[in-house]
């Protein structure tokens, strides 16, 4: 019994790989990159599209939870124009051009710190300006109405701009929780790596935040590397 | 009981199948990769040698992988610390970005062919990094390799033990040496 389910796993597992790389045949791999596909070259090869791949460090929640200076519940009101990070808002030359979009979300509940506002902007990297296209696979995507829960911290980036009232996300797409729209059943809310209930999340906000004054404090960066 | 050996059977069946398949395909594509082969990353002037010969290390796996010659490290250096440059250069830099990617490629990419036309990499240095895979830092040269990835068209793979696994923790250096998948993932965009 037992030889035949080996024999039965051994042949499946191999019919399976087989018949899916036959499937990724010449023919067939052209759907698996349809969205890179060229374009018909009926224009000008110019760039106009940044995309921006790269590691995330995972935080836990009790890591969220401590590094945030502000956490609260509420609902996105707006999507700014985006713009490019300069002092001027404008494409430069010789320094770092990013495009960035400010979020703006009505406030309904605090959990952890003080707003500066009942409205405030979430700052993120991506979005477009003219031809320009800033795709950011880090940051997580915001509608209009939508119902978050954000862990939110000053912005401490070489980008920062002190003197502008903003607040960016913590632990990029890890600082947004909330519901998933395919699942409106599910009430949990979720960032793509934990869950959160809402009927437990402000004494879970609570439990995580005495977790992390427990946690070892990590390697200072020596930045000469 | 003959039912219960049949749906024992089946439910083996569709097991393997799903063993198989994501056995088989892990690794995708984020274009139709870079425009002009070999690419040259360009090293800021003020890494540490032992960085300098880390992405050299890294350009080195790309290389071995099968497709010939993709990346190389270029003997001119720059001393930029903007990132990312539109300046028709592969710039490696550093910088304290804060709160966000640990390491990250910005890809240039024409909208007309999908094919990257430049990309810089960044290392935070809001992070601690080192080279000699000590506990409680960062890898460059398994983080390098991973960007150097995202160079030559490849996304995130599914596959933890994979090279272009999307997170890395401290002290981890698997990322160093290229997995099957991340060699054919090149393979295919390449050979």
């Amino acid at each position: 019994m037992k030889k035949r389910i080996a024999t039965i796993l051994a042949v499946s597992t191999v019919a399976g790989a087989l018949g899916y790389l036959a499937w990724f045949t010449p023919s067939h791999s052209e759907q698996v990159i349809a969205a890179v596909q060229p374009k018909p070259e009926t224009q000008q090869d110019k760039p106009d599209k940044m995309v921006v791949h790269g590691i995330v460090p995972s935080k836990t929640k009790a890591e969220l939870v401590g590094e945030s200076d502000v956490i609260i519940r509420g609902k996105v009101k707006e999507l700014l124009p985006s713009k490019w990070s300069n002092p001027n808002w404008e494409r430069g030359q010789d320094v770092s051009n990013v495009i960035q979009t400010d979020i703006l979300v009505h406030v309904n509940d605090i959990f952890k710190g003080k707003p500066y506002d009942k409205d405030i902007a979430v700052r993120i990297d991506k979005g477009k300006v003219d031809n320009m296209t800033w795709e950011s696979d880090g940051y997580p995507d915001f509608l209009p109405e939508e119902n978050v829960v954000l862990f939110l911290r000053q912005d401490n980036s070489d980008l920062a701009k002190p003197q502008e009232n903003y607040y960016i996300l913590t632990g990029m797409f890890q600082g947004k929780f909330s519901q998933d729209l395919k699942h409106p059943e599910d009430i949990l809310l979720h960032n793509g790596k934990d869950v959160l209930d809402p009927a437990t999340m402000s004494e879970e906000i609570s439990k995580e935040g005495e977790n992390y004054k427990k946690l070892l404090k990590p390697t200072e960066p020596k930045g000469n590397i | 009981m003959k039912v219960k050996k049949w749906g024992l059977g089946i439910l083996t069946g569709l097991l393997g199948i799903s063993i198989g398949t994501s056995a088989a395909y892990a690794w995708t594509l984020n274009s139709r990769g870079y425009a002009t082969l070999p690419a040259y990353v360009h090293a800021y002037s003020g890494f540490s040698p032992e960085t300098k010969q880390a992405i050299s290390t890294a350009c080195a796996q790309w290389n071995n992988a099968g497709a010939g010659g993709l990346v190389y490290q270029s003997s001119f250096e720059h001393s930029l610390t903007s990132y990312p440059m539109q300046n028709n250069s592969n710039d490696l830099t550093r910088g304290t970005r804060g709160d966000k990617y640990l390491m990250n490629t910005a890809t240039l990419v024409s909208s007309s062919t999908n094919k990257i036309v430049e990309a810089d990499i960044d290392i935070n240095v809001s992070y601690p990094f080192a080279n000699d895979g000590s506990s409680g830092n960062y890898d460059i040269g398994g983080n390098v390799t991973h960007e150097l990835g995202h160079l030559l068209g490849l996304e995130h793979t599914t596959d933890t033990e994979a090279t272009m696994y999307g997170t890395s923790t401290m002290g981890e250096t698997k990322k160093r040496t290229l997995e099957q998948d991340n060699k054919n993932g090149i393979l295919y965009l390449y050979k």
